[in-house]
């Protein structure tokens, strides 16, 4: 059978609903392959494997014949096994071939980039931001995406969008003919091959990360300004006061800031300086400070 | 992800030593605004992060470029 060698011809029954999403991201493995160096890397297991018999029975033509439930229910099965199969050889030689040629990061970048443009909004501004290493922690981001983990999270994120389309299938086939016709059982099939592809891990990879950036925004806490008064001097003087060990200041913080909880302050993700520093806690500091033996 | 907005660069000093000295793990960032004060960003829990300046001109912290 004939291995896919480009992307854009390669995809022509792709379920509707992912058209879209999909569509800003072709343009990402081109550029993959042509970085990549490695001419037998494709990204994309191939469609069945060649035992007769499966291919037979899982054929579109075959599923598309059925008139009624168990037919249709054994050669999606049939269909699925072969996706199955092949996606299994597929897993393996990606391993072996990104692993050999090195390109993990590669791939991860150019993921990464493109399709934090192809996404729009904040999203891509971050991702982007990763992408072009702008700004950030960049250090401790390529340690932990860029490094170790690239292989594992496209992997794991093509076992996760396989599962997703799977549950899916499983349940079309529990209703009656009328309710999951073999047309649409077709389509799911389509889908489910498409969960199994490199492009579609980088998309799972980017949604994730546009969710991870929404709940990051959505857990800003912003501070304006600096409290200077005497019951912030004190807390601060109290917590890193001259003689005491690295251990001993961060317990002090760490007491402090459990006693702004104790006051009704969310705490969480907050070092103990800003909430001592903040001036929109100006009660809680007195009440904390006093709590530490502050005369004021 | 915690900002703290229009601090002097004593003060900024001060929030990231001491945040640091609580959470030894925590990533930092230092940016100088544009009317000359600083913020500080950070996030204790260890994880990357990513600060985009409003226009920054300076920038000081662990893999931070210098801008």
């Amino acid at each position: 059978m004939a291995r896919r060698s480009t992307v854009a011809s390669t995809r022509p029954d792709r379920a509707p609903g992912r058209q879209s999403a999909s569509r800003g991201l072709l343009a990402v493995l081109p550029l993959v392959a042509a970085v990549s160096g490695c001419a037998s890397f494709e990204g994309y297991p191939e469609r069945l494997p060649a035992e007769p018999v499966v291919v037979e029975q899982g054929s579109a033509a075959a599923i598309l014949g059925c008139a009624d439930e168990t037919c249709r229910n054994t050669r999606v099965a049939a269909r699925m096994y072969a996706i199955d199969t092949n996606f299994s050889e597929f897993e393996q030689k990606l391993f072996q071939q990104m692993r050999e040629a090195g390109f993990s990061t590669d791939v991860l970048t150019l993921g990464v980039t493109s399709a934090g443009a192809a996404s729009g909004g904040a999203a891509a501004s971050v991702l982007s931001a990763i992408g072009a290493g702008i700004t950030g922690s960049r250090a401790a981001f390529e340690k932990e995406v860029l490094g170790d983990k690239a292989l594992p999270a496209i992997h794991s994120s093509m076992r996760a969008n396989r599962a997703h389309v799977r549950a899916r299938i499983l349940t079309g086939l529990s209703k009656p003919l009328k309710d999951y016709p073999p047309g649409i059982a077709l389509t799911d099939l389509e889908d489910y091959y498409s969960s199994g592809t490199v492009l579609s891990a980088l998309i799972g990879i980017t949604q994730r990360a546009a969710t991870a950036a929404h709940e990051a925004e959505q857990q800003l806490v912003s501070i304006s300004g600096f409290a200077s008064t005497d019951a912030a001097n004190f807390l601060y003087g109290y917590a890193v006061a001259d003689g005491l060990s690295d251990a001993e200041k961060r317990d002090r913080l760490n007491r402090i800031a459990a006693q702004y909880k104790a006051q009704g302050v969310d705490t969480r993700g907050i070092a103990a300086i800003s909430l001592i520093r903040n001036p929109a806690l100006a009660g809680q500091t007195a009440a904390v400070a006093r709590g530490f033996g502050w005369k004021g | 992800m915690v900002v703290n907005s229009d601090l002097s660069e004593e003060q900024a000093d001060q929030i990231i030593e001491t945040t640091m000295l609580e959470y030894p793990a925590a990533v930092t960032a230092k940016t100088k605004q544009k009317n000359g004060l600083w913020t500080v960003v950070y996030r204790v829990d260890g994880q990357a992060d990513i600060v985009v300046a409003d226009n920054p001109t300076e920038q000081d912290s662990d893999g931070l470029q210098e801008a």
